[in-house]
């Protein structure tokens, strides 16, 4: 077939089972199109027919070309078939060639009923290369004049009938987007139901929530009217514990003393702890007001210094108060710093064994004040650190147990140093001590 | 394209009359076949009448498939006929090498159901579910070829 001229017409891929029928279709009418009788027009269909069958059998996809064949005065059709399969073996080549072939998929005849109903047949094949089978079938010699006579119209229908496919194709892919939409669809409904699933739960954590702030609301209420009312009678018996103290009401035995003394010290924490709750109450229901003013920072320390040194004596720790006397005047309310640096005072002290000291140091920094609390006590946790702020919080390793305080002091303390728009923070190693220190504004007047 | 093309089955009396009216791909013939034993078994016609005088190609599949619908309804007591073969279609099964072995053919519908019949000694019931107006149509298309 080598004296052959051929034009390409087009190729037909063969991809799935339906490109057999859509090859069928194609064929048909090109051969009715290039003027082959009605019979031929069926033969050339069924071989190709059988072509298309084979590649989508033995190798999944292929392509069909399709060609007008000139040979001197002859013109016809010139079809070439070709897979990249896994080839067929010679030996297995003659079996089909010869029809003595039997396949698993058809009668063994396609190959070989092919060649019967086809002008030129020609089959090339290499063992997992592929396979490729070219056929011509000629037109009888009285149409063959008119066919070469108007091979680009030929090409022209052709591309037609493709671009009709190409439109099917087009369909094919509406459809399958349709598809696809729908299933999107189905996806965002999904969605749609969960989104409403969730914000069925929102509400209800939202109503939880609410919920759970009334009951906070509740308890700080309940907090301030029963702290007020424990405060009432407690001043009483203070009041009557220093009548027996003071010797007013005859003098006291030693073992008397003793007891009474007792009193007062657990009668004075109750009083501290009632304070302490009544504050912090204060402190979360946003009441408490400071009344701010320039405050002289050695003298309200030096009063502390004095007052705690008395108390840390006792139990046989140092305290010392470093205050340069040029430090500016901080804009704060007297009795509320004095409370947070006391209770900073009182805790390092509370912590820090006999024979240790506890140090309050005071500098200027970066525009503020910053006050600092060292003692050589038994230290804070590294992983305690963090939360030692919060309410009721307490290191666990901190105190023995009959030091335990109520775990407000620090809270009250931060939120007083906040209040006062400065910081607090605290370094700590364990058995080595701790630093607590915070920051205060310069009164503006003397910034 | 997707889904198999729907080609009806008919009972016509005691036989099943197929129209196949156009190209098939091949899950369709595969399809075809599995209802067409169905039909076989839900029906117990004794007969089956495939009309292929509209389809312009039969391949070795589909003639294999029409050889195995005819041995697969023998086995459940039916005869198999195809009626209105194109002259093109026989001349091209013939090059092809194709015998539709274990198929009757006829020229058309109606000597289909004679020769079912006659084969069965099936007796014309007027009261059997005669589909009288498909019936007619599928005339037609039988004489057309």
């Amino acid at each position: 077939m080598e004296a052959i001229n051929v034009t390409r017409l087009g190729d037909i891929y063969v991809r799935r089972e339906a490109d057999i029928v859509k090859v069928r279709d194609r064929v048909r009418r090109l051969a009715r199109e290039m003027g082959f009788d009605q019979t031929t027009q069926i033969k050339i269909t069924t071989a190709v027919s059988e072509l298309t069958r084979n590649i989508y059998e033995y190798a999944k996809s292929g392509a069909i070309t399709l060609s007008v064949a000139q040979l001197g005065a002859a013109a016809g059709l010139h079809i070439t078939a070709r897979d990249e399969g896994p080839g067929i073996e010679p030996a297995t080549l003659d079996a089909i060639m010869s029809g003595g072939y039997r396949s698993a998929h058809g009668l063994g005849i396609g190959l070989a009923g092919t060649r019967r109903l086809v002008d030129d047949f020609q089959i090339e094949s290499t063992e997992g290369e592929g396979t490729r089978v070219t056929v011509v079938k000629w037109l009888p010699p009285a149409r063959a004049g008119e066919l070469r006579g108007r091979v680009e119209e030929v090409r022209e229908r052709f591309a037609e009938l493709d671009e009709g496919s190409a439109v099917e194709e087009l369909a094919q892919q509406n459809r399958d987007l349709l598809a696809v939409l729908s299933e999107l669809e189905e996806k965002r409904e999904e969605l749609e139901q969960l989104n409403r699933k969730l914000a069925d739960s929102n509400r209800e954590l939202g109503e939880a929530n609410a919920k759970l702030r009334e009951v906070a609301e509740l308890k700080e209420e309940f907090l301030a009217v029963t702290t007020h009312d424990l405060r009432s009678p407690l001043a009483v018996i203070s009041g009557v514990i220093s009548f027996f103290s003071s010797g007013r009401l005859g003098e006291l035995t030693p073992e008397q003393q003793n007891m009474v003394s007792m009193m007062e010290r657990n009668t004075q924490n109750l009083i501290e702890l009632v304070n302490d709750l009544l504050d912090s109450a204060k402190i979360e229901s946003g009441t408490l007001q400071l009344e701010l003013a320039p405050t002289e920072l050695p003298a309200l320390v030096g009063d502390i210094c004095e007052a705690m040194g008395t108390v840390a004596g006792d139990k046989g720790v140092k305290v010392d108060c470093h205050f340069p006397d040029d430090l500016p005047k901080v804009a704060a309310d007297r009795a509320k710093l004095r409370r947070a640096i006391v209770n900073l005072v009182s805790n390092a002290v509370k912590f820090t064994p006999k024979g240790g000291s506890v140090d309050i140091h005071g500098e200027r920094q970066d525009g503020l004040v910053r006050v600092s609390v060292t003692d050589t006590g038994v230290g804070v946790k590294a992983e305690d650190l963090p939360h030692l702020f919060d309410k009721y919080e307490q290191g666990s390793s901190r105190a023995p147990r009959r030091e335990k305080g109520t775990g407000l002091g620090l809270y009250i303390t931060r939120q007083l140093v906040e209040l006062h728009g400065g910081e607090i923070s605290a370094e700590s190693e364990v058995g080595k001590g701790s630093t607590f220190s915070f920051t205060v504004p310069i009164a503006e007047d003397d910034a | 394209m997707s889904g198999a093309q729907r080609i009806p089955i008919l009972k016509v009396g005691r036989v099943l009359v197929v129209p196949i009216q156009t190209d098939m791909d091949d899950q369709t013939v595969v399809h075809l076949q599995e209802r067409i034993l169905s039909e076989l078994e839900r029906t117990r016609a004794r007969g089956v009448l495939i009309d292929i005088s509209l389809l312009e190609m039969v391949d070795s599949f589909i003639g294999r498939m029409l050889s195995d619908i005819a041995s697969m309804a023998r086995i459940m007591d039916a005869r198999t006929v195809v009626v209105g073969i194109q002259p093109a279609v026989a001349i091209t099964l013939v090059e092809l090498g194709l015998e539709l072995s274990g198929v009757s053919t006829v020229l058309n519908v109606d000597e289909g159901i004679k020769l079912l019949r006659d084969e069965f000694d099936i007796e014309e019931r007027e009261d059997d579910e005669l589909f009288w107006g498909e019936l007619n149509l599928l005339g037609e298309h039988g004489h057309r070829a």
